[in-house]
């Protein structure tokens, strides 16, 4: 837990407000429940998982960081042919999903060298990158399935 | 809820009617599903659509049921449809409620007994002859599904998604017109249906049901839903013993392939409902982590192709 300095901001923060939520519907209003409230014990462990991912994800920097790791490697890769009709020195980064969906399309069936590149370069940091976000919203498929992390 | 669905309950029974117990039942995302005890003691289920989750329909699923009810297949009798979302603010139907066991949120166990009878009746709405109640669906080749899903995970508003569009690709290339076209259920196995402990009473959870290739249903049932209730072998041999239906290597993949990415679009939806219709924890959920738990499967289950195909 960080050091608590009101100098510094004493406003509430978000990790501080996500954590109050996280307790509180833990420790105050589940226990509190009928127990033939089914539905509302489901949707309160599922805001528990949820306001803890909440309180503990990173920053948008993470996904700033993920898109320029995709643009470096489509950079790398401009002059492959599966990639070229796609992607350009003058393409804009907000297309890059785009093209990378179509460089992937054109790819499907094919064992080319040119496409086990695309294969092994920009597919492979697309699966990196999902599990890199999958180890962080693990714990949200735990809570819907009623499960409270300790 | 009470003050919309009494009037509207009266209308359809002709006569006053009063709610002598309404409470939402703990199961259910893609639809809230209220538990409805009339003065006369009749009992209903109303299933409500939750803004748009799952790219599935309420009167697309109210007509499989209905079909499915008239042709003997296990389920619930529907009676009502309100398609427009006038009284409840969502789409709904009514249907009765059945008496019987289901199991828990999270219990996918199935007794030998019940598990055989499970096969033999998801085998019976298979091959059961649909062609007196259902006419007119434009869904009885994988292609049409696939691209009716895409269209689903396209409508979700976050912009083109590399790994489904490559799903998308990898499915049309290796489809292979069904032997066969029945009654798909879409979502079978431990959790949607009712039981009375040896036998099934009645499917349920019919949002995805549609005509098309029944091996979609197996290979759901081997890898997804049923996953944990026996291993693959099991269920294979289980399939073939019971009714003669043989899945083979190649048909569970390629099925399996597909139900990731049906699963992977149909989740997406989750994530534009949450920022809209239904800011409800179940659907922030389910549009992120199971979403990309999905697209995670799907990849995986294409690298599981022969070697260096993607």
């Amino acid at each position: 837990m960080a050091e608590f300095d009101p100098r510094l901001d004493p406003r509430l923060d978000d990790v501080e407000l996500w954590r109050c939520v996280e307790v509180t519907v833990r420790d105050v209003l589940l226990p509190a429940l009928r127990a033939d409230a089914e539905w509302a014990t489901a949707a309160a462990v599922q805001l528990v998982g949820l306001a803890r991912y909440a309180g503990r994800r990173p920053g948008p920097e993470v996904a700033a960081a993920r898109r320029a790791a995709q643009i470096a490697v489509l950079a790398e890769l401009i002059d492959n042919p599966y990639v070229s009709p796609h992607w350009t020195a003058t393409s804009h980064p907000s297309d890059a999903d785009g093209a990378i969906s179509a460089i992937l399309v054109d790819a499907v069936g094919h064992d080319d060298p040119d496409a086990k590149v695309v294969h092994e370069r920009l597919r492979s940091l697309l699966i990196q990158q999902l599990d890199d976000e999958l180890a962080i919203t693990a714990p949200l498929v735990r809570a819907f399935r009623g499960q409270l992390d300790a | 809820m009470r003050e919309a669905l009494t009037p509207w309950l009266a209308e359809q029974l002709g006569r006053p009617v009063e709610l002598v117990e309404l409470r939402r039942i703990a199961t259910g995302n893609s639809r809230a599903m209220w538990f409805v005890t009339l003065d006369d003691g009749t009992r209903l289920v109303v299933r409500v659509e939750q803004g748009g989750v799952f790219g599935t329909s309420t009167s697309e699923e109210f007509r499989f049921m209905q079909a499915a009810h008239r042709l003997g297949c296990p389920v619930a009798a529907v009676r009502w449809v309100e398609s427009e979302g006038t009284v409840l603010g969502h789409p709904f139907f009514v249907m009765d409620f059945l008496d019987g066991a289901a199991t828990g949120r999270d219990d996918r166990s199935m007794a030998p007994a019940l598990a055989d009878d499970f096969v033999r009746r998801l085998d019976e709405l298979h091959r059961t002859d649909w062609s007196s109640e259902l006419t007119g669906t434009d869904d009885e080749a994988p292609h049409d599904a696939i691209d009716r899903w895409l269209a689903v995970a396209r409508s979700a508003g976050v912009g083109p998604v590399p790994l489904l569009e490559e799903g998308a690709a990898w499915l049309h290339l290796r489809a292979r017109a069904p032997e066969r076209v029945g009654i798909v259920h879409g979502d079978p196995g431990p959790g949607n249906f009712v039981h009375d402990g040896t036998r099934v009473i009645a499917f349920t959870d019919w949002e995805f049901s549609h005509l098309g290739d029944p091996m979609e249903d197996w290979a759901y049932l081997v890898n997804m839903r049923g996953s944990r209730t026996m291993s693959k072998d099991e269920w294979i041999t289980l399939f073939r013993t019971t009714v003669g239906v043989e899945v083979t290597d190649d048909d569970l993949h390629y099925w399996s392939v597909f139900n990731y990415f049906k699963g992977a679009c149909a989740n997406l939806t989750c994530r534009r409902a949450f920022a809209t219709t239904n800011p409800a924890p179940n659907m922030a959920l389910i549009g992120t982590a199971l979403h990309q738990t999905y697209l995670r499967s799907l990849a995986s289950a294409i690298d599981a192709a022969a070697p260096g195909a993607s």
